[in-house]
């Protein structure tokens, strides 16, 4: 471990003296912890529990990411007006809005809407389950990103910058607040086919690679890589193997008292030791009853792999795993999408968002009912929405293309006031126009929840401090309980 | 009264300029009069006037005269004393007058050289063009210049002289002497030479990333007891001279300048040919490339390069040159893109480059200044901008070079000999029989009525083929022996082809059943006799390439993908003359079936030649005889056949066997966004969509330390008004010591080598010697050492030896008590302290134990992670990195590292325990130990020991691991090879130990 915080006394002491520059009041409290002014917990292992800088509302994050990005007037935000005007001319339409070349046109949803709820919140009928939750859940219809390319889009919506090479929130999270399971990851993203950019969109970017998301896909028949022993060894000659290593590596660091990463490797190979049984375990779903498998849909082709994200990732929350991030998976993609990017119906927005909204409908509103039959959906924060936007003219007869000047996401649990509607997209839907909120601000609201400051939670690269948030971001309070 | 004459004059003056100058200022000011401002005068304006006369100084609130300089429109207006610039009129402008210190003394301190007053007045003469519309760019005046120049890391090099010690016996080296110092004034006592084993392991890591083997530990023990200096001399400079210090190093080099072979983002785009850099770095390294000339080439090495190489040493050289600029081009880059995003990226991709250099060469965060004037540091969004113009031609190319020009030349030669006799003849045969023929031909020239057939009898074809090639372009391109000859009696490929008639082969039906080949060409021949000249239209298909030749001549060529042959998918009009002719046609098939489909019509003369022929022989102009004769030409079988020995020769015409090196490239690929594309402008807040003036080439001003400011490096020594790339300008300026940057630039490498041997640099944050940074722990150290560099030719290897022959590097790594109280965090370097080896070298070394290592050395990288070769030579794919180097902290290239992180967490165990790659090292390694039954299990843990932590195993240690085989090989009684399975654990323990990762 070498990053700032555990630099030399001298310079650390400059380094609080400055610390109105900028630097966070995490970082000061890991400093104090290594001048010895507070208890450091465990000052060698980088993923030890940290406190936060205030109570948090929530423990856990839950982020159903709709890649490929849903059109808003297609879901959530009902559009009356943009169905009265079907087929003529979209006021202010800019037809280089997307990547292709849109029509100008409006263009109808092809679903009716009908409201839900005490909250009366409007949504499309291809959201049956979701629709019954409409009480549990903050609704934001005037969400807007900088570019109109899903990969920057997406790296906009985890990092906060729309060029790689910047931590994704699940690290700076990591990076905060530390691991409440040592046994398992603290961050977790799983995929089917991977999203359009790849591991960069989760990267822990310039923070310790310590802080990087697990990734895997429930698809695959190993989640986790080499958690298996080889076939030569047994568990218990594996365990001789690690008791004549540990007795090996406590003599050599015992000659080597100022070594402290020397501890941390052995602690780390009891715990490798440990993972083998823990992992698998919080991966079996054969321990759910049948009743709750059905739930998420595990048994109909559309959503089983969907619901499979879902449940696993409401066992891993269960066992503490701090934030997990699902790329939805779907198996059908069609009307001008491809499974990278499901949502990305360009050519038929009905059979496209029929086929997805088939797939993350059901999956989606079993893990609310779940997390809120066990008491968990409290202290949890689930997220869904995509990475921008659709157009509300047309792209072709019946597609729709990318819009990143308007979109819909919505919170439910972990400290957000469910039955909310907050902001406002233009009467077609194609513009944000009342409270606009971008990814800073939404980045800004989830480290709130969890009990941090993001003006305040800092790290040191290439001689900057930088931020999830960058300079930016607004607290969304008006929608929190 | 004084004052009153000025406004008089000063009024007077400004009445002609209007009337005179509307014509001056009235046309767009030009390029060159641009340029000219942007080279000689904002510089000036910037330095020497804003502080006093800009919106900068506004805010400071230190405006003087109420003059304002920062704007065209405010410095033709004037201040309180009227205007500053009367554009054409120098001997009206108050900026001249006030410069020449005949109104105002300007600057307050001091006049300027002659010389750039001059600059001024020629500017004024030009019509004053100056660019600077509205608001003002925030230069260098909110930047206190003189203040920020304080900072150490700014100031000259300091020449210390080593300090004297008390403890002068255990200094070694001058290095020693600043060591020691500060640990006697802090009452530390370091530590003693470390043993002779752990000095050769420590060394081998260091400065070739690969353990001793137990021979040269022995050697190199025994050695040490008879000549203790001596042969730890040796072997630091053995070491220095081992080709692996290049690979060793270079991988330091390439965390600092975010190298890698891919693209990145969504669809991260290979660049196959990007791997030069690499070398280039690790040969730079091996032959001690001077670090100064290593800079420039990086920077500016395409500029530098010839590309017409005449020896196969200068080709490799220009290679080498020009893959140093893949430092510039290694940043990422999106292939998908909206038309709304190019411009933007355009200013990322400048930023990674002036970031990256900033970082890595100067040690300083250039990058922060992109939005605002750097917060901490004295550098300007001003000098930012300046500094990316330099690169505003960047882009990137893969670029050919010719590797063997000798050879080539050879080749060209004997062709061109061979060519220009049959050249010769054909010419000759122009000259002498064509205007008779030619004339005979127009008188004798039936009215050949277009639309009638001609006689023509077409023969049966001939066959030969399939001719195999690698793949379908090959197939396609290559010249097989048929194209050279088609005498029908030659056989192919020993016997194997032989040319066959085919009668059945009827014209006007596909044949799709007749010709075979995958990656292959058939031939058909046939001839074609010919009453008289004529013109006939031919309807061809073919599956899937074709080529057509009439009397030699190529008249048809397509490289095409077809499922079958059929008609019409080519057509054709050819000439037939006379006599005998030739049709040559050639089938290039990919794969499954393929044939061709044939028919010939009648056909009319084209209409362009009919309407010459029509006109009278006097209204021809030149273009229209010459296209007449070409017709001709077609007609005339001798002539036809001269031609065809020049053709076929022609198809020998030697091709350089090039290598293509990814690298910068002027005007390359790059983010198109029109004319402005390779331009670069002022961003307001960074944001391409607030332009302001266009920037001109610049450096940073706080490491400029006299008032020439950049033209002294810019300026064309053998042009005085031209000016050299910014490129080359900018190198210039970074290496220059004296005037320029050379001398941070040396500190910050200098530090980068301490921090390696170290583990912490003297600057603890290597890439950040701003004023945010660390501040040298032993700052007279890093300027003495520094000086060094610079004094020795700023070659890297003797500070290597220096620093590695000095005591303090060569120390052991006890505790003592006097530091443990003193200095915990051991900042005076009194022990040594273990550190972990990086990603490549933990897995370069296990490859090494286990005794599969390929030391093969440069060239294309791979992919494939079963690969034995060190672990540099991975391809480096932004979106596929090795898994079990990300597992160790390599970086993910995204942007410059300069310190690794080094992290130890559970799946580094996970993988070492359970790896399938690791398990079978360990089988390979326990191969190695233990080649058979005879060698004892005692013999086996001892060579174990050597060979993978390059000592003997203690007595407890071998009783305890003893006993650990005998406990595994019970547990599996029932297995025949229970023994050598233990045996295997143990390697594999061995493999998991801290030991064999941390070096001491």
């Amino acid at each position: 471990m070498q990053h700032h915080l555990i630099n030399s006394p001298t310079s650390r002491r400059d380094f609080l003296q400055r610390a109105g520059l900028g630097c966070g009041s995490l970082a000061v409290t890991s400093l104090l912890h290594q001048e010895g002014v507070i208890a450091a917990p465990t000052p060698t292992n980088p993923l030890a529990e940290r406190p936060s800088h205030f109570n948090p509302k929530a423990k856990a994050v839950i982020w159903l990411f709709q890649t490929g990005s849903p059109s808003q007037v297609d879901t959530f935000d009902y559009k009356p007006e943009l169905g009265k005007r079907d087929g003529t001319d979209l006021a202010g339409a800019d037809p280089k809005t997307g990547f292709f070349t849109t029509s100008g046109k409006c263009l109808k949803s092809p679903f009716k809407f009908s409201q839900h709820g005490e909250s009366g919140a409007w949504t499309a009928e291809i959201f049956p389950n979701i629709s019954k939750h409409a009480d549990d859940i903050a609704f934001v219809y005037s969400c807007y990103s900088q570019s109109n390319n899903h990969t920057p889009a997406m790296l906009e919506f985890n990092s906060g910058m729309i060029r790689q090479g910047f931590p994704s929130m699940g690290s700076w999270l990591t990076y905060g607040l530390g691991s409440e399971n040592a046994n398992l990851p603290a961050y977790v993203v799983m995929h089917g086919t991977k999203p359009r950019g790849g591991d960069p969109i989760w990267s822990s970017g310039f923070l310790p690679s310590v802080y990087q998301a697990t990734s895997l896909d429930p698809r695959g028949a190993k989640p986790i890589e080499n958690l298996e022993r080889p076939a030569e060894l047994t568990g218990q000659q594996q365990r001789s193997l690690l008791d004549v290593l540990n007795a090996a590596n406590a003599k050599h660091a015992e000659r080597r008292p100022f070594d402290r990463d020397l501890n941390a490797r052995l602690e780390s190979f009891e715990l490798a030791f440990r993972m083998q049984t823990s992992a698998p375990e919080a991966f079996d779903l054969a321990q759910e009853p049948q009743h709750i498998q059905d739930m998420y849909g595990l048994n109909r082709d559309e959503s089983k792999d969907y619901g499979r994200q879902c449940l696993l990732a409401r066992r891993m929350v269960e066992r503490g795993v701090r934030f997990v991030q699902i790329f939805a998976a779907c198996p059908n993609t069609p009307g001008g999408a491809v499974s990278d990017v499901p949502w990305d119906g360009h050519s038929d927005i009905n059979g496209n968002h029929r086929a997805c909204a088939a797939t993350v409908d059901q999956p989606t509103a079993a893990l609310l009912t779940d997390l809120k039959q066990r008491g968990m959906l409290d202290d949890t924060i689930v997220i869904y929405g995509g990475e921008f936007g659709r157009t509300s003219d047309s792209q072709g007869s019946a597609g729709r293309d990318h819009n990143p000047n308007a979109f819909t996401t919505w919170f439910a649990g972990g400290g957000f006031k469910g039955g909310t509607q907050y902001g406002a997209s233009d009467e077609f839907g194609y513009k944000s126009v009342e409270n606009r909120v971008n990814a800073h601000d939404i980045h800004a609201t989830i480290l709130h929840l969890m009990g941090i400051d993001h003006t305040k939670l800092t790290y040191r690269f290439n001689g900057r401090d930088f931020r999830l948030t960058d300079v930016e971001g607004e607290i969304l309070r008006e929608i929190l309980a | 009264m004084r004052r009153l004459t000025l406004l008089i004059v000063l009024l007077v003056g400004s009445a002609v300029a209007v009337a005179e100058g509307a014509g001056v200022e009235g046309a767009e000011p030009n390029r060159k009069g641009l340029d000219f401002f942007e080279a000689k005068i904002r510089p000036m304006l910037v330095t020497h006037c804003y502080e006093c006369h800009s919106a900068g100084a506004v805010g400071k609130k230190n405006l003087k005269g109420g003059l304002l300089l920062d704007s065209r429109d405010a410095s033709r207006t004037g201040g309180e004393s009227g205007s500053a610039v009367v554009p054409g009129k120098p001997d009206e402008s108050l900026l001249i007058s006030a410069l020449k210190q005949e109104s105002f003394k300007m600057p307050p301190k001091g006049k300027l050289p002659d010389e750039l007053i001059a600059h001024f007045v020629k500017w004024i003469e030009m019509g004053a063009p100056d660019p600077r519309d509205g608001v003002t760019v925030a230069a260098s005046s909110e930047i206190d210049l003189e203040a920020g120049r304080k900072h150490w890391a700014f100031q000259p090099l300091a020449q210390p002289p080593p300090p004297e010690v008390k403890d002068s016996g255990w200094a070694r080296t001058p290095v020693d002497q600043f060591v020691r110092a500060r640990q006697e004034a802090a009452e530390v006592t370091p530590n003693a030479i470390a043993d002779a084993s752990t000095l050769i392991r420590r060394a081998y890591f260091d400065l070739i990333g690969l353990p001793p083997q137990p021979e040269d530990v022995e050697s190199f023990v025994s050695e040490v007891e008879k000549d203790p200096d001596g042969a730890y001399g040796r072997l630091i400079d053995e070491l220095l001279n081992s080709e692996h210090y290049g690979e060793r190093w270079a991988r330091h080099w390439l965390d600092v300048t975010r190298f890698a072979e891919s693209n990145g983002y969504a669809f991260d785009g290979d660049r196959p040919n990007a791997w030069h850099y690499r070398d280039f770095v690790i040969r730079a390294l091996n032959s001690d490339m001077p670090y100064d000339q290593f800079v420039r080439l990086q920077i500016a090495g395409d500029l530098l390069t010839n590309l017409d190489v005449q020896t196969t040493d200068e080709a490799q050289a220009a290679v080498n040159t020009i893959a140093a600029t893949g430092l510039l081009v290694a940043g990422t880059y999106t292939t998908q893109q909206t038309q709304k995003e190019r411009e933007r990226s355009r200013y990322e991709q400048l930023d990674d480059i002036v970031s990256t250099l900033g970082t890595s060469l100067l040690g300083l965060t250039v990058g922060c200044s992109r939005c605002h004037s750097h917060k901490f540091d004295p550098l300007s969004q001003f000098d930012y901008y300046r500094m990316a113009s330099c690169f505003a031609e960047v882009g990137f190319a893969d670029t050919g070079i010719n590797m063997q020009p000798e050879a080539f030349r050879d080749a060209k030669n004997a062709y061109d000999a061979a060519l220009a006799p049959l050249a010769a003849a054909r010419t000759k045969f122009e000259q002498e029989q064509f205007s008779g023929r030619f004339d005979q031909w127009i008188a004798s020239r039936t009215e050949e009525s277009a639309t009638s057939p001609a006689s023509a009898k077409l023969e049966a074809w001939h066959h030969v083929g399939p001719f195999a090639a690698g793949n379908f372009d090959a197939a396609f391109d290559q010249v097989f022996p048929p194209e050279l000859d088609t005498e029908l009696s030659q056989s192919f490929e020993d016997g194997k082809l032989k040319w066959t008639e085919q009668p059945e082969w009827k014209d006007g039906e596909a044949h799709n059943d007749k010709l075979t080949g995958t990656n292959g060409a058939n031939y058909l021949f046939r001839v074609v006799e010919g009453e008289q000249p004529q013109v006939m239209s031919l309807s061809l298909g073919s599956d899937d390439g074709i080529k057509l030749w009439v009397n030699g001549r190529e008249v048809l060529s397509k490289k095409v993908g077809r499922d079958v042959a059929a008609a019409d998918q080519e057509t054709v009009v050819i000439q037939l003359a006379a006599g005998r002719n030739e049709l040559l046609m050639k089938i290039v098939n990919s794969g499954g079936a393929t044939g061709f489909y044939f028919a010939a019509s009648a056909a009319a003369t084209p209409a362009d030649v009919t309407a010459i022929l029509a006109l009278p022989v006097d209204k021809r102009d030149e273009p229209q005889k010459q296209k007449l004769v070409d017709w001709y030409k077609g007609y005339d079988l001798d002539w036809l056949r001269l031609n065809q020995l020049v053709a076929r020769q022609e198809t020998q015409n030697p091709k350089p066997d090039l290598t293509n090196v990814f690298a910068a490239r002027v005007r390359g690929t790059t983010y198109q966004f029109g004319d402005d594309t390779f331009k670069v402008y002022h961003l307001r807040r960074g944001n391409a969509d607030n332009k302001e003036d266009e920037a001109a080439p610049g450096f940073l001003q706080v490491l400029m330390r006299t008032d020439q400011l950049e033209m002294q490096w810019l300026a064309d020594p053998e042009a005085a008004d031209k000016t050299r790339p910014g490129r080359i300008g900018l190198a210039d300026w970074l290496t220059d010591v004296d005037r320029g940057g050379g001398h941070l630039l040396a500190r910050v490498i200098v530090n980068r080598l301490w921090h390696h041997h170290f583990g912490r640099g003297i600057v603890a944050t290597p890439s950040d010697f701003g004023t945010r940074g660390e501040k040298p722990s032993h700052p007279d150290l890093l300027d003495w050492l520094a000086s060094e560099l610079i004094r020795g030719g700023w070659k890297l290897k003797p500070i290597h030896k220096l620093i590695m022959t000095s005591a303090v590097y060569m120390q052991a790594g006890d505790v003592t008590e006097s530091g443990r109280q003193h200095d915990p965090e051991n900042l005076l370097l009194w022990r040594r302290n273990s550190r972990r080896l990086e990603a490549e070298i933990i897995r370069d070394s296990l490859l090494a134990v286990s005794g599969t290592l390929d030391r093969t050395m440069f060239g294309k990288g791979t992919l494939d992670q079963s690969s034995t070769r060190r672990s540099m030579y991975f391809t480096v794919k932004r979106s596929e990195l090795i898994p079990i180097l990300q597992l160790f902290d390599a970086p993910d290239t995204m942007q410059a590292i300069a310190t690794r992180e080094e992290s130890t967490v559970a799946p580094q165990a996970l993988a070492l325990l359970n790896s399938p790659i690791i398990r079978d090292l360990a089988t390979k390694f326990a191969v190695q130990v233990r080649p058979n039954a005879e060698t004892s299990i005692e013999q086996a843990i001892d060579r174990a020991y050597q060979v993978a932590l390059s000592r003997p195993a203690t007595d407890a240690e071998r009783a305890a691991m003893t006993e650990f085989i005998q406990r595994q090989k019970e547990s599996r009684a029932a297995d025949a090879d229970a023994e050598s399975l233990a045996v295997r654990d143990f390697c594999h323990l061995i493999l998991c130990m801290n030991e064999f990762v941390y070096i001491d």
